[in-house]
């Protein structure tokens, strides 16, 4: 058995559009490993939530095609199963919260039955059996059992998203794939369910994928941080690399940007223009026409990820130059 | 000191539900000076949208007063406030539902202009509303583009464009970035702090983003269910909360700092509670960590415990 | 060269929402072929009436030609009084068409008014206009155009205006519907916080907002209306004779349909083709109209 959980290599995913070819995800690669949580960073349209769907074999066909790689988990290439290998995979290996909690559950439908409904499927549970878990499971996301007979609409969007935590970890999931599962709530709500999430990551054996756009989710719950750039990782590594020694302008722009690391008076220093097109995406490196360090050459040379010591990488061409150091964050 | 711009006085909106009366804003007092920043704080139904609205009079009051340069404007009629829209403008949250899809960029700009008639040719509109996309960071490209075809922030620079066009005395922006991305964000700020410093604008920011307000306001209220429970200076508020709430809303923020010393975290348990049929106890008691036998006594008033910080709650006087 | 390749570097193309629907619309086969056929329909039914003189060519009898299956004289042989069938259908389609189309326009008017109020003010205006509509919807079209045909009398206009309740009624729905959402939009709102009077409101960004709803039910109901109108002249209470309607040809046609079914074949045929290619086109417009509808 290997120590990685998830394994992403070489992953290229189109969609292609009357319009032309989204070039959505190009060529990522990443691992997680047992009991990791990887942070998946970046910006609208940076392919974050394609690369998730991938790992479901979930990408819309058409118009969306993975063009390339291969995705383990646990050993085992997702592109290559059957149909129904698959729904065997989804919901009990690897399961996935998504960032609207209003949406994701089905209004007719209780919310017990909805998390017994998961179990019966997966793991040849009675209908008794299953429903009883499935008070356990809403005890452990801080939900009285005696609501299982409620319906969504009765519950508020934490506790929605509660209750998705629940339908999500109710099959003990190896993997579990959290996209935004934050962004809809209200920051004291947010508090509360990253610190469930958390806890629950912690007590269970099992890894996390969470796509977030929110450097402050990511240095609460995550290990190793990955960031995104227009369809490319451009800086990853452990958290403690990536935040305090910022390798790539992409993330240390990021980080300049955030108004709540900054005094009151100062002016934010934000990333001049905007992400690229990802169906015209320019030629050699993709953050060139915003980058500050930018030169002639990065206009034609895709970078390449390079080692920057211990997990730590990053795809900038200004390595070239041994001497090349950002000017610092904040 | 400059002088007040805006007074708004005990400003209630209560709407009549199936379930009962909702106190969307129930009590709200503040004046705010000119060239000056008031941030609006508060999680999603506490009313701050409500309240900007009501300031703005696109939804009626219930009760109270709104004194908008020296007029009391409270029972204005619709043809009367329509000139006045010229003073007073809001900047929407989404940048995608407060764009027109019909109109391209140059309609969507010039129609403020061409309504309030400020401009008698036409050559003159087009002229003013190209010097606006220029302000704003739009290039003269985008001219007849429709908003279908733009990002973000793009789009939301067009609603600050709109509302400059009529030049306001006051803007009140309503979650103006909580749509954006993170470096399209500090573009947008950055815009609307250059835009103050240069037009002594005086804004209402409302948002749920306390980082947000920081960054951009003198003074800063936090709202719960329709009230006011605390208001400061902001540099006081952030140094010296006082408020509960306050709190717990600061130490929610998650901190985008890895390995250093952080504060602990305190998390408030449960949510927030319906705004219908409130019972006469200070508000956030059920969720309040300090909570003891006093809280259910009455509503508590915004009292001032310090010069210029005031807090509504029965422990912290 | 250099100059004219920065200048579209410059230029954005920038296409209306109009213009997207348009695109999509001409992907759509069907909705091209209905299009197309209407257009031909359209110019062939204003070229009829230079072609052909009403009096004699299209009503004059002449029981010498009578009954004569299709020719090369004839192409599609000529009826019991020896009218050429060919010109009658082509020249029928003038009243189809200006049925179909005049009594769409007026419901389209009346309805979209009142389901403009109905929609924007809601409360009692909304309770009394929609509660008149129901009254009318729950009465059989026919039945309100026979109605309305026996008291103002058999005429092509006392028809088109017979036909025109109908469309009104379910103008009236579709526009109060749209109008709900529109005006709860934000960016109403916005062009209520600059200052736009209420009328200004509805006209410049509520309504072109509401369009597409309408668009399409106006080419659908264009085919009911046509049927409609041909029902009724095939009972004898649309189009008086001797005109050259296609319900009134059918309806003539009946006694012969055994020795000469051509006579009821091609009007037939022609109602069945208009409606067809309305339906089509219409399919296409919502589609087109609304992206998110087609899978």
């Amino acid at each position: 058995m290997s120590e990685q959980i998830l394994e992403v290599k070489d992953l290229v995913v189109h969609y292609e559009t009357e319009d032309g070819c989204v070039r959505a995800v190009n060529n990522i690669s990443f691992d997680i490993g047992k009991k990791k949580t990887l942070g998946l960073v970046g910006e609208t349209g940076a392919g974050k939530t394609t690369t998730a769907l991938s790992i479901l074999n979930l990408v819309p066909n058409p118009p969306g095609v993975i063009k390339n790689g291969t995705i383990l988990l646990d050993g085992t290439n997702i592109l290559e199963l059957s149909t129904s290998e698959l729904e065997d995979v989804r919901g009990n290996d690897v399961a996935m919260i998504f960032q609207d909690p209003m949406t994701a559950l089905n209004p007719v439908m209780t919310v017990g039955e909805q998390i017994a409904e998961a179990i019966e499927l997966h793991q040849n549970a009675t209908k008794e059996e299953a429903y009883n878990k499935a008070k356990e499971m809403l005890e452990l996301v801080g939900i009285a059992a005696s609501r299982a007979g409620d319906y969504p609409h009765q519950f508020s969007g934490g506790m929605r998203q509660r209750v998705v935590i629940a339908i999500a970890l109710a099959c003990s999931p190896k993997l579990l794939i959290a996209d935004e599962p934050t962004t809809a709530l209200d920051v004291t709500i947010q508090a509360q369910v990253l610190d469930l999430m958390k806890s629950l990551i912690k007590n269970r054996d099992m890894s996390m994928l969470l796509i977030t756009h929110d450097l402050g989710v990511v240095a609460e719950v995550c290990d190793d941080v990955a960031v995104m750039y227009a369809g490319h990782i451009v800086e990853i590594g452990t958290a403690d690399e990536v935040f305090n020694s910022t390798a790539h302008p992409y993330t240390e722009g990021l980080f300049n940007s955030l108004p709540n690391l900054k005094q009151r008076g100062e002016d934010l220093v934000p990333i001049p223009g905007m992400m690229p097109d990802p169906s015209n995406l320019p030629e050699g490196c993709t953050f060139a026409p915003r980058c500050p360090y930018a030169t002639e050459a990065c206009k034609s040379k895709l970078p390449e990820l390079r080692d920057m010591g211990g997990t730590h990488k990053v795809a900038c061409n200004a390595y070239d130059n041994p001497n090349f150091k950002l000017k610092g964050v904040h | 000191m400059g002088k007040t711009l805006l007074e708004v006085q005990n400003l209630k909106k209560y709407f009549n539900t199936p379930a009962g009366q909702l106190h969307a804003v129930d009590g709200l007092n503040f004046k705010l000076e000119e060239g000056t920043t008031l941030g609006i704080v508060g999680e999603s139904g506490c009313g701050k949208s409500t309240a900007g609205r009501t300031i703005l009079k696109l939804i009626e009051p219930t009760d109270g007063k709104i004194i908008f340069d020296g007029e009391d404007i409270t029972n204005y009629s619709r043809r009367q406030m329509r000139k006045l829209r010229t003073e007073m403008q809001i900047i929407f949250q989404d940048p995608f539902s407060s764009l027109d899809p019909r109109k391209n960029v140059m309609q969507l700009i010039s129609e403020p202009m061409i309504e309030h008639k400020m401009y008698k040719t036409k050559a003159e509109v087009e002229a003013h509303t190209l010097e606006l996309m220029k302000i704003v960071g739009l290039a003269e490209r985008y001219m007849n583009v429709y908003p279908h075809e733009l990002d973000g922030g793009r789009r939301q620079r067009i609603g600050v464009a709109r509302a400059l066009a009529v030049n306001p005395k006051l803007i009140i922006c309503d979650e103006p970035v909580s749509a954006l991305d993170v470096s399209i964000q500090a573009q947008i700020l950055n815009l609307l702090r250059e835009l103050q410093r240069d037009r002594g604008l005086t804004f209402i920011f409302i948002t749920h983003d306390l980082s947000v307000v920081k960054y951009f306001s003198d003074e800063i209220a936090v709202m719960y269910l329709g009230q006011m429970v605390e208001k400061a200076d902001a540099d006081e508020l952030f140094a010296n909360p006082i408020h509960p709430y306050t709190k717990a809303l600061l130490s929610a923020i998650p901190i985008p700092v890895v390995g250093k010393e952080k504060p602990q975290r305190k998390l408030i348990k449960g949510e927030i509670t319906s705004p219908v049929n409130l019972p006469d106890e200070c508000r956030f008691a059920k969720r309040c960590e300090e909570y003891c036998e006093s809280c259910n006594h009455g509503n508590p008033p915004l009292r001032e415990v310090r010069p210029g910080h005031f807090v509504a709650c029965h422990q912290c006087v | 060269m250099s100059t004219v390749a920065k200048k579209n570097q410059n230029e954005i193309k920038s296409r209306s929402l109009w213009q997207e629907t348009w695109r999509r619309l001409m992907k759509n086969k069907g909705a091209v072929v209905g299009l197309c056929f209407l257009v031909a329909l359209i110019i062939a039914a204003i070229a009829s009436g230079f072609i052909y003189d009403y009096d004699t060519d299209i009503i004059q009898i002449d029981m010498s030609q009578a009954l004569q299956h299709p020719s090369a004289e004839h192409w599609f042989g000529t009826d019991s009084l020896g009218r050429d069938i060919f010109a009658r259908v082509l020249y029928g389609a003038r009243y189809s068409l200006v049925i179909g189309m005049g009594s769409v326009a007026i419901g389209l008017i009346v309805g979209v008014t009142l389901g403009a109020i109905a929609g924007f003010y809601g409360g009692v205006v909304d309770q009394i206009i929609m509660r008149f509509v129901d009254v009318f919807y729950s009465i059989p079209n026919i039945m309100i155009a026979v109605v309305i045909v026996s008291l103002l009398g058999t005429s092509t206009v006392n028809l088109l205006i017979a036909l025109s309740f109908t469309c009104a009624t379910s103008f009236t729905r579709i526009a109060r519907a749209a109008v709900m959402t529109i005006r709860d939009q934000e960016y109403v709102e916005a062009a209520y916080a600059l200052g736009l009077p209420t009328w200004k409101l509805i006209l410049k960004h509520i309504i072109p907002n509401c369009l597409s709803p309408i668009i399409v039910q106006v080419t659908l109901l264009i085919g009911t209306t046509i049927i409609a109108a041909s029902s009724l002249s095939f009972l004898g209470i649309g189009v008086p004779q001797p005109a050259p309607e296609w319900g009134a040809m059918l309806s003539e046609g009946r006694q012969h349909i055994r020795d000469a079914s051509y006579i009821c074949i091609v009007p037939g045929l022609a109602i069945m083709f208009t409606v067809l290619a309305l339906n089509l086109l219409g399919d296409g417009l919502r589609d087109a109209l609304d992206p998110r509808m087609k899978k």
